[in-house]
């Protein structure tokens, strides 16, 4: 079934990796390339550390959220200038 | 390179936009976009102060600039590309400090740029079950701000590499080098701060 794949290198991964989990690959590239890693524990391995380390910084970084105050203040000051201009 | 920087604020066409049509742009493309400016912001500064001026400050050059953007095209690309400007106009020209000093303060990425993806940080995955989210808080905050800014705008905002290089004024390649880079610094942090933590850790 594998036959078709080209050898497994590692050092493809390294550079395919990031284009895959930044959705930088299409679909079809995407999924040779996960057929080609899964051949290979130590890089499965690695694939899966880079996944997690993704989703660490998308779910668990601390999102900051403007104040009400500022997002009045900013409201106002824009809708004064469309009111001056429109005079 | 200088051509995006000018073209952010070119005109689309003479086309004069009517107060109307400004609010309408205002309300449905730019206002929901506030918290993700603000969030950008904030980690490109750390301080709130100074996140509220730069979100201001992007939002009065929308305005005035507004006749230079498409409406219905990216706007969240636009508007974090007129606060990435603002920041670098507000604190980098002030330090008169060049960004490569960033770069030589991290020992053991000394390949230029341009260079290809090849050296490669190995991390174990028991590392992430016993780290919380403020630890990778805390390695993101400690980043040198030009690797922290392509990890805000992939991993925390989910731009494209394409968007991404046009945000900052950087060739793509540079966005990818820079992201691999940013995300060993990353890695070998979390490490440390595991093998602090009394996590095993074999390399």
């Amino acid at each position: 079934m594998e036959q078709s794949l080209p050898k497994h290198d590692c050092s493809k991964f390294v550079e395919q990796v990031f284009l895959v989990l930044d959705g930088e690959m299409s679909e079809e590239e995407t999924n040779l390339f996960i057929q080609d890693i899964e051949r290979c524990s130590h890089c499965l391995q690695h694939y899966n550390i880079e996944k997690e380390l993704k989703a660490f910084l998308a779910n668990r970084v601390e999102r900051k959220c403007c104040s009400e105050t500022l997002r009045v203040s900013i409201m106002q000051q824009i809708s004064d200038l469309s009111d001056q201009e429109s005079l | 390179m200088a051509d995006h920087r000018m073209s952010i604020f070119t005109p689309v066409s003479d086309h004069r936009l009517n107060k109307q049509q400004k609010d309408v742009i205002f309300e449905r493309e730019f206002y929901p976009l506030m918290h993700a400016l603000y969030n950008f912001a904030f980690h490109l500064v750390y301080d709130e102060e100074a996140a509220n001026d730069l979100v201001q400050e992007t939002f009065l050059k929308a305005y005035r600039f507004i006749e230079s953007y498409q409406e219905g095209t990216n706007a969240k690309a636009w508007l974090f590309k007129i606060l990435k400007n603002a920041f670098i106009n507000d604190y980098r020209k002030k330090s008169r400090q060049p960004s490569r000093v960033d770069f030589d303060d991290i020992s053991g990425y000394h390949d230029t740029e341009e260079s290809g993806p090849t050296e490669y940080v190995d991390l174990r995955q028991e590392v992430f079950s016993g780290l919380m989210g403020d630890e990778v808080t805390r390695a993101l905050n400690e980043l040198p701000v030009d690797f922290r800014t392509v990890i805000l705008l992939c991993d925390i905002e989910d731009f494209s590499y394409e968007e991404i290089a046009k945000i900052i004024d950087i060739p793509i390649g540079t966005v990818r080098s820079r992201l691999h880079r940013a995300r060993n610094i990353l890695k070998e942090k979390l490490r440390n701060y595991a093998a602090n933590e009394g996590y095993q850790e074999k390399r």
